[in-house]
């Protein structure tokens, strides 16, 4: 059993707060909203930042964590937290990190540093320090919307493991429908990369319904980031979704 | 005879849905012993997005919310926020996931926010302009 989060927020100030207990992973853009679908107008956050190799491989961890935030016409928030997740497969321990994040009536930005040590036993990865590094950023402008993101992750001592992923989207608002596009990017030091375009369109319906329609074309190399080498060298994938808000 | 009863009926109508349109103009509103005086766009922007905890004057504050399908919501979110519903909407869905703010609590209508805030003096809300009497302060109105 294991719950998504639930920890205890003590306000010292107007801009100062603590955490403790077991709390999402805010590096990335999307970590702490990554389950709802309302929230962004993919079907899928980019796997090449969001799928499981990509990714810390956690959503939660168990930690304490310190918040300085502030700001008027731009906000910002810093937020340092140490911590573990511990899993069957991949674990975090000795883990601590930064998010440094800035936003206005037009954007976002977010910068965040992770390090942590890894149990993975069998794996080449077992015991080693990893890094991770992540630079995202969202602007919408009129009816525009720009959603990218860059991500860096680093063994110590196993630099065959070091990957990197990066995507960036591009969308347009007409009324309660809009079409989008991305590109993605990933990067595996052993050569299982792959890259992909994503055209899109997120329609809202109602009060509390968002509908989406994706095509992709994906080319891997090396079987990229699917479990198994697909057969071909191109690999087009159709998704559709319904999101519901209550 | 008929011709000018139509056209008497047809300006008639006219001037009601006019004067509908111009009345849905809203007042921000609070408890008359709120020592806040007036807030501005910016401050009831925060305030209702759950940005800020507090008046300017450093005293907690409540915003309350009608339902969606008030004509005072539905005014007070398209000209003094600016977010549509699918967005403010998307905005809460974050807010709320990332433990960061909820939204307000909702109530009927101007009655029901008038009532709720003669007993709450942390209370802020909106109601349309016409329904503001002595019960009520005012604390910003949209021009």
């Amino acid at each position: 059993m294991g719950f998504d989060w639930g920890y205890g927020r003590y306000k010292v100030s107007e801009s100062l707060s603590l955490k403790a207990g077991r709390m999402k992973y805010t590096g990335n853009l999307v970590s702490e909203y990554v389950d709802v679908g309302y929230a962004y107008p993919w079907v899928r956050p980019p796997e090449a930042i969001y799928s499981e190799d990509a990714s810390l491989s956690f959503e939660s961890f168990n930690g304490t964590a310190i918040v300085f935030s502030g700001g008027d016409d731009i906000e910002y928030s810093a937020e340092t937290y140490i911590g573990a997740e511990i899993e069957d497969t991949e674990s975090h321990k000795k883990m601590g990190g930064i998010t440094l994040r800035a936003l206005n009536d037009y954007g976002e930005v977010k910068l965040a540093y992770n390090r942590s040590t890894v149990l993975n036993p069998g794996d080449i990865t077992d015991g080693k320090n990893k890094t991770y590094l992540t630079l995202g950023l969202k602007a919408n402008w009129n009816q525009w919307l720009l959603i990218t993101e860059y991500v860096d992750s680093e063994y110590s001592d196993v630099p065959a493991n070091d990957t990197y992923g990066a995507f960036a989207t591009v969308g347009y608002k007409i009324g309660q429908t809009t079409p989008h596009i991305t590109y993605q990017k990933y990067d595996r030091k052993t050569g299982q990369n792959q890259d992909s375009w994503t055209l899109g369109v997120r329609h809202y319906l109602g009060s509390a319904m968002a509908l989406k329609l994706e095509v992709q074309d994906i080319k891997p190399e090396a079987g990229g980031l699917f479990v198994s080498q697909p057969a071909e060298n191109n690999v087009n994938i159709i998704s559709a979704a319904i999101n519901l808000i209550f | 005879m008929k011709p000018i009863i139509n056209y008497m009926s047809a300006a008639a109508l006219v001037l009601l849905v006019l004067s509908s349109v111009a009345n849905a103009e809203i007042a921000v509103i609070a408890n008359p012993e709120n020592s806040q005086n007036s807030l501005t766009i910016k401050q009831v922007k925060k305030i209702f997005l759950g940005k800020k905890s507090t008046f300017p004057n450093g005293e907690a504050v409540e915003p309350v919310d009608q339902i969606e399908t008030s004509a005072s919501r539905k005014f007070f979110y398209e000209n003094v926020i600016k977010k549509d519903p699918a967005t403010l909407k998307s905005y809460w869905t974050k807010m709320v996931f990332s433990g960061k703010a909820a939204p307000p609590e909702t109530m009927k209508d101007d009655n029901a926010i008038k009532t709720w805030i003669a007993s709450s003096k942390e209370g802020i809300g909106y109601i349309n302009k016409n329904a503001v009497d002595n019960s009520v302060k005012v604390l910003f109105t949209h021009q």
